[in-house]
């Protein structure tokens, strides 16, 4: 069935591009050419041509990691590459724009392979957007917000337990100053292997809804109060690469607590709530999150988990709010590190972190995980950001041994 | 645990070295945007400081109007002065930052177009300034714009493309906002200008009639005819509407967010009750007394938007601006 609606969407398509085509061909004044600009756009050159756009965009993060378990023999400090990303960003015309950001990962267990993050085709209209590709649209807020700008280093045990994330398929949104709604129907995502080419792969059908009550800023900072839903219905056929579980708040590792491969999902449903306020330099996130699974063989699961987080901006600035898409941009530091006695941005930040994955009784690697966190970030000049966290994680196992880690990541980081 | 306790204690000591620093400055009121306004703002932010005793400092740039509403809808500045009303893209960048700014005009200008003093031109139809400014003009020559003119070559200064006064200029005369010839010296100072002109008996420019007044004995400004005979810049042609089309209102837009803070708030006041007089002084042309009155009240009031709906409005009365309606959002048709 999917087939033929594709094939069919494929010919429709191919035909209207065609019939255009002609129009244009026939149509087509002798207009000059555009003169060709580059524009700084902060980090890069920008290529102006007309109302054509380009440019090169990427993002480095280094972290080293120190991890002291109780029971797990995986103590020792280690460095890697969390995320190596190379890409463009432009437009075709003022409607048509793209965005692909290629995965580069040195020293990660896919070595060799290059993977998409955003990668999606998008159509601009007045105040709203399609999107074709691999993008994630409806995502709840922290997964909205870039890894550039989240506010811990890794996000919250539910955002990747529940597979929140990309995937590829089309997204439709909208929004206003203060609201924004979204939808997609997704597929899985590119980077994902195929596992089973005798069945479909996973699908979902998702969408988010974002309002700020209260949202004025100025100079002197922002003062925000955001509030959002999502929902997510998925099939997921059973897909084996599909699994619930959480590291301790690190990047990488065990995942002690693990709903574990045993569980293959046939379909599962998530609902899931978000509120951030800002005053000036404080803030303050939260989210929960349930979700309610079958099995392939007919048993019922139910999850859920959340997080709050607290900010403090010792040096004053506000997170940027982006009240079109309800998420966060960067911080740019007032006074950048080294000009006229500049500190850059610091950042003060405390989580607490929470998720249940005990249901059903059965595996002995399903439980509960409760993470504290603390970080401080430095932000020197914009496009640089340094992070240090410390998390500490309790994992209690419903019938196997318990574990508690404790983790220190610095990380590095630019982007352009 | 150790190093725990040296990581708070460190992240202690930096908190309490910023915060003191921060402690430590008085508070300064960011003004940038439009150089046209530019000498308005400064001779209202000079007189303001003057008047609180150096309690409030006021800074005042020059990005152009286009460079500024860049940085006003990134939250960067209190106010925005502006040589031509907000544009539809502005005001959305504004919404989706979460900026909201109260609108207030300050003045008139007349948009003066100048020569050098040697210059035996004293006055020129907007149809002939058109065939200069329009976008690939091939017009290099004095003559070729009207026979009774010198055989000079023609040397033209004007207004860079983040300059709302370009914006309102290629309206006015091309018809179409920003559609001009580019090989021109662009610049969004119109000091520049002035030197160029100034120092070129071939040169043409055009900038707000502060930088005439401030210039008259090194530049000439030419009549320009409309259709009804030529009309100088002046008080009295651009106060009376007859110094058409380069009269235009030029504008303040203060951060709605920014007046709860009382010295914000207390500059915008003092420009709604005072612009009249620093109008005038740095050579613009002053607004009904009423008309302030009205925008002082929105002041107050914090009321915010736009009457221009994203369009610019070329021969546009401050009476028709004051009974339109308030925007944030512009409306399609």
């Amino acid at each position: 069935m999917k087939t033929r609606i594709f094939q069919t969407a494929a010919l429709a398509a191919l035909a209207t591009a065609a019939s255009a085509a002609t129009a244009q061909a026939q149509h087509a004044p002798a207009a000059p050419a555009p003169t060709h600009t580059t524009s700084w756009t902060g980090t890069v050159g920008e290529d102006r041509f007309g109302d054509a756009r380009f440019k090169m965009r990427g993002r480095f993060q280094y972290d080293v990691q120190s991890n002291d378990w109780d029971v797990l023999n995986e103590d020792g400090t280690r460095s890697y590459v969390r995320r190596a990303f190379l890409g463009v960003q432009g437009r075709l015309t003022e409607q048509w724009r793209y965005k692909i950001d290629f995965i580069l990962s040195p020293g990660d267990d896919a070595a060799g392979q290059v993977g998409v993050d955003d990668a999606f085709l998008e159509y601009v209209g007045d105040d709203w957007s399609i999107v074709v590709g691999e993008h994630n649209i409806t995502s709840p807020l922290e997964d909205r917000i870039s890894s550039l700008d989240i506010p811990f280093i890794e996000r919250s045990s539910v955002i990747n337990a529940f597979e929140y994330g990309r995937a590829a398929g089309v997204g439709f949104i909208t929004g206003g100053a203060n609201w924004s709604f979204s939808t997609a129907l997704q597929g899985d995502s590119l980077n994902n292997a195929d596992t089973n080419f005798a069945a479909d792969e996973r699908t979902s059908v998702s969408g988010r809804f974002t309002f700020a009550p209260i949202f004025e800023s100025s100079p002197e900072g922002v003062t925000l109060v955001h509030l959002g839903l999502t929902a997510r219905a998925r099939d997921i056929g059973g897909d084996a690469a599909s699994r619930y579980r959480t590291r301790p708040l690190n990047g990488r590792g065990t995942r002690w607590i693990d709903a574990g491969a045993g569980l293959a999902g046939e379909s599962d449903t998530t609902f899931g709530a978000e509120l951030a306020l800002q005053r000036g330099p404080f803030g303050v996130q939260a989210e929960y999150h349930m979700l309610d699974g079958e099995t392939t063989g007919g048993v019922e699961y139910e999850f859920s988990g959340y997080y709050v987080d607290a900010y403090w901006s010792i040096t004053g600035e506000s997170r940027q709010y982006r009240g079109n898409q309800g998420s966060f941009g960067p911080i740019a530091p007032t006074h950048a590190f080294g000009t006229d006695g500049g500190l850059g941005h610091l950042m003060l930040s405390a989580r607490y972190d929470y998720i249940d994955l005990s249901d059903p009784a059965g595996a002995a690697t399903r439980g509960e995980q409760t993470a504290y966190s603390v970080g401080l970030d430095w932000v020197p000049v914009d496009h640089v950001r340094f992070k240090l966290n410390y998390a500490l994680s309790e994992m209690d196992r419903t019938v196997g041994a318990d574990d508690e880690a404790s983790i220190i990541t610095l990380r590095s980081q630019f982007d352009f | 645990m150790n190093i725990i306790k040296t990581a708070a204690a460190a992240v202690a000591a930096v908190a309490l070295m910023a915060g003191s620093a921060l402690a430590q400055q008085p508070f300064t009121v960011i003004a940038d945007g439009s150089s046209t306004v530019f000498p308005f703002t400064e001779s209202a932010a000079e007189a303001f400081q003057g008047s609180v005793g150096g309690r409030i400092r006021v800074t005042v740039g020059e990005s152009g109007t286009g460079g500024g509403f860049r940085k006003f809808c990134r939250g960067e500045t209190h106010i925005q002065g502006a040589s031509r009303p907000i544009t539809a893209s502005e005001m959305a960048t504004c919404r989706a930052a979460g900026i909201q700014y109260v609108e207030i005009p300050v003045a008139f200008d007349g948009l003066s177009v100048v020569v050098h003093p040697s210059n035996p031109v004293r006055s020129i139809t907007v149809a002939e300034l058109r065939r200069i400014w329009e976008p690939n003009s091939t017009i290099n020559n004095w003559r070729q714009v009207n026979p009774s003119f010198p055989d000079l070559p023609i040397v033209l200064f004007g207004a860079g493309t983040a300059s709302g006064t370009f914006d309102y200029f290629t309206e006015a005369v091309n018809g179409r906002s920003r559609a001009s010839r580019t090989d021109y010296t662009p610049t969004e100072d119109d000091n520049v200008t002035v030197q160029g002109v100034a120092g070129n008996p071939n040169a043409m420019g055009y900038f707000g009639i502060a930088y005439l007044e401030e210039n008259r004995s090194r530049l000439r400004a030419l009549a320009i005819d409309n259709g009804n005979g030529p009309v100088l810049p002046t008080t009295e042609t651009v106060a009376n509407g007859t110094y058409a089309p380069l009269s235009r209102p030029i504008f303040i837009y203060v951060n709605a967010a920014a007046l709860r803070r009382p010295q914000v708030m207390q500059f915008a006041q003092y420009i709604a009750t005072n612009a009249g007089t620093h109008a005038s002084r740095v050579g613009y042309i002053p607004l009904p007394a009423s008309a302030y009155q009205a925008y002082l009240q929105r002041v107050q009031r914090r009321q915010a938007g736009t009457a221009f709906n994203g369009v610019q409005a070329i021969g546009v009365t401050i009476d028709q601006v004051l009974a339109r309606p308030l925007r944030v959002e512009a409306a399609t048709n």
